[in-house]
């Protein structure tokens, strides 16, 4: 086993000794091949979680495991005191509570922008046309887009289509954010915006994990760093400890590979 | 060296102009793709005029017309001037330096070949039993009488087709949802019924749901109700894969957005998957329907009455009154007119979503 340290909760949310999440011994199998072994993860109201490792290690695959997409084969999943991987859970009303944002957008292509972003309010939350489409601009005006609002994903540059990807999950007014990997698929010119925008979303206090290569935003904005390696926690803790001074030989090898 | 069109306007494609054209021409290529396209016209044009100044009816006029000295010389010529195009084509293509003299000359070559097969077969056709063939093929003069009855048969041949379809798109929305299931004991119905469908021919069904559960068991089915049913069940299974194809060919991440979003299932079907969905199964529908309302000419074995006749009832009949078989022929031009149009319409939606203007704008 690696050398999973004592949380380090942010000190401000001592009221707040609940977790909003907690993984509990998560088991994920996929046939014969076991992506996450024993897996036990607190997150806390206005942590920033990044999580990093190398491809294969079980990242995605734990992030989804969070909303449900993948259902663990064994262990918990709490969500604001819920056990949400429980059969009989309302996983609806779960997810409502979680945006998601992924590596490759998943725009709904037969809509406008206005139209992705609005949808949730409309069939969701049932909101009236008017408000849903004022909360709609509040949420484009957040990432920087509300000029965009009669585009098609198809007219968008990809940095642009993750930024409505951001916008889509935020007006939904989720307690977690999901970020899976969000800029691995744009060019590199823009990934400067959608990470900005991801800043700006952890310094107003949501919380926030991340699976990510961007080792240098993991510097600046995480509460706590995560390495993962072949479906275990291998190493947690702060950012200094785990970026900086890594203990760990293999993290040590993996950030050397990246940076 | 080709002009080079300067784009200003960044959303327009520069476009070929005249001179541009002119200039990347050769001699031999023009050549070629004259005698190309007029060969092709004398070909197709030249009989038709000369059968319409001599008049379609009746069919001895016609027989008179078509081994006229006028009739074949027009063939000569339009067989000399495509098999011209085909040898200067032949030997000059590679040499030729620029597209759009290569393009010429392509066109040219594919035109004369059409105008020497039409020529030179219309040539032969000529010297055949003309005779024969116009009186018993080309006897338009006994269509007249006849005509408000194959516009009754093109009536209930799109009938039956439309209903067919629509009862078949139901049936098909139906099975495509128990076979997108995961569940193996959800599928099997669904699974049975398309292979079944799938399995056996088009009259053998329509000849069960009639003879077999009509007549057989009594069912209260008139041979029209029957065939429609038989239709509807039809179109059901081939459309059932089309729509579960359609669904699955959604990608994945699509309904996990939708769901992470909040939404139930239904909801993301409803409002994520199936309009995605309903673009792409749109010209394999079409499709369909083209083939249903040829296949409506099987209901043929169950006889119909008079007045519920489709249209190849209707020539079969009328031919069976007359024994003139020119009824088959206007039977194939007006399964034509209904059918041509709808190709159209269906090559037409298909290149838009290939092209997929049908996200950009709207």
């Amino acid at each position: 086993m690696g050398d999973v340290g004592p949380l380090d909760r942010p000190q401000d949310t001592s009221v707040l000794s609940e977790p909003l999440c907690s993984l509990c011994g998560v088991d994920k199998w996929y046939g014969s091949s076991r992506v996450l072994r024993d897996v036990d993860l607190d997150i806390y109201r206005g942590d920033v979680t990044v999580i990093i490792g190398p491809s294969g290690s079980g990242k995605s695959t734990l992030l989804r495991t969070i909303n449900m997409l993948e259902r663990p084969t064994r262990g918990q999943v709490i969500l604001d005191g819920v056990e949400i991987s429980d059969i009989r859970a309302n996983l609806n009303a779960a997810r409502r509570k979680m945006g998601m944002v992924f590596q490759s957008f998943n725009l709904f292509p037969h809509m406008s922008v206005m139209d992705n972003v609005s949808l949730g309010l409309r069939v969701v939350l049932h909101l009236k046309p008017e408000s849903a489409r004022e909360r709609a601009v509040a949420g484009l005006e957040r990432v920087g887009l509300a000029d965009k609002a009669k585009a098609y994903p198809s007219q968008l540059s990809g940095g642009q289509c993750q930024r409505v990807a951001v916008a889509r999950a935020l007006v939904m007014d989720p307690e977690l954010m999901l970020f899976d990997e969000v800029t691995s698929s744009l060019d590199p010119e823009l990934v400067k915006e959608v990470l900005e925008t991801m800043k700006g979303l952890a310094s107003s206090g949501m919380t926030m994990v991340v699976v990510t290569h961007e080792i240098g935003f993991a510097r600046q904005v995480a509460t706590r760093v995560i390495f993962m390696e072949e479906g275990r926690i291998v190493v947690s803790g702060s950012p200094a400890d785990v970026l900086e001074r890594p203990q760990n030989d293999r993290c040590r090898v993996f950030l050397g590979s990246v940076l | 060296m080709p002009t080079l069109v300067a784009a200003t306007d960044r959303d327009l494609p520069p476009r070929q102009t005249l001179s541009s054209v002119r200039q990347d021409s050769r001699l031999i290529s023009v050549c070629v793709l004259l005698s190309g396209t007029v060969g092709l016209a004398v070909a197709i044009l030249g009989p038709l005029v000369a059968i319409s100044v001599g008049g379609w009816t009746p069919a001895s006029q016609l027989t008179l017309t078509l081994t006229s000295a006028t009739f074949r010389g027009l063939l000569v010529v339009a067989s000399c001037l495509g098999l011209i195009a085909v040898v200067l084509a032949l030997p000059t293509y590679r040499r030729l330096a620029t597209i759009t003299s290569r393009g010429q000359t392509l066109s040219g070559a594919v035109l004369g070949v059409e105008a020497l097969a039409i020529g030179a077969g219309a040539l032969w056709f000529s010297y055949g039993e003309v005779a024969t063939f116009a009186r018993n093929f080309l006897n338009f003069a006994v269509v007249p009488p006849y005509l408000h009855a194959f516009v009754t048969g093109i009536k209930n041949t799109i009938i039956l087709a439309i209903t067919g379809e629509v009862g078949g798109i139901v049936c098909g929305l139906a099975a495509a949802a128990l076979l997108i299931s995961p569940s193996a004991v959800v599928r099997a119905p669904a699974r049975i019924y398309v292979n079944l469908v799938r399995g056996t021919p088009l009259i053998w069904q329509i000849s069960i749901i009639y003879f077999g559960f009509a007549l057989g068991i009594k069912l209260p089915l008139s041979a029209y109700t029957a065939a429609i049913a038989a239709f509807a069940l039809f179109v059901g299974a081939y459309s059932a894969e089309v729509f579960r194809a359609g669904l699955q060919s959604i990608d994945r991440g699509q309904f996990e957005a939708a769901r992470t979003v909040g939404m139930t299932y239904m909801q993301a079907m409803r409002y994520v998957i199936v309009p995605q969905a309903v673009r792409r199964v749109l010209p394999p529908l079409l499709n369909e329907f083209v083939s249903l309302i040829k296949d409506t000419s099987l209901v043929l074995v169950i006889g119909l009455s008079a007045s519920e006749l489709d249209l190849f009832s209707t020539g079969n009949l009328v031919y069976g009154n007359t024994f003139d078989a020119t009824f088959f022929v206007v039977t194939g031009i007006a399964y034509l007119v209904v059918t041509i149009p709808l190709i159209w319409a269906v090559n037409r939606v298909e290149s838009r979503l290939r092209v997929g203007r049908a996200h950009s704008n709207g």
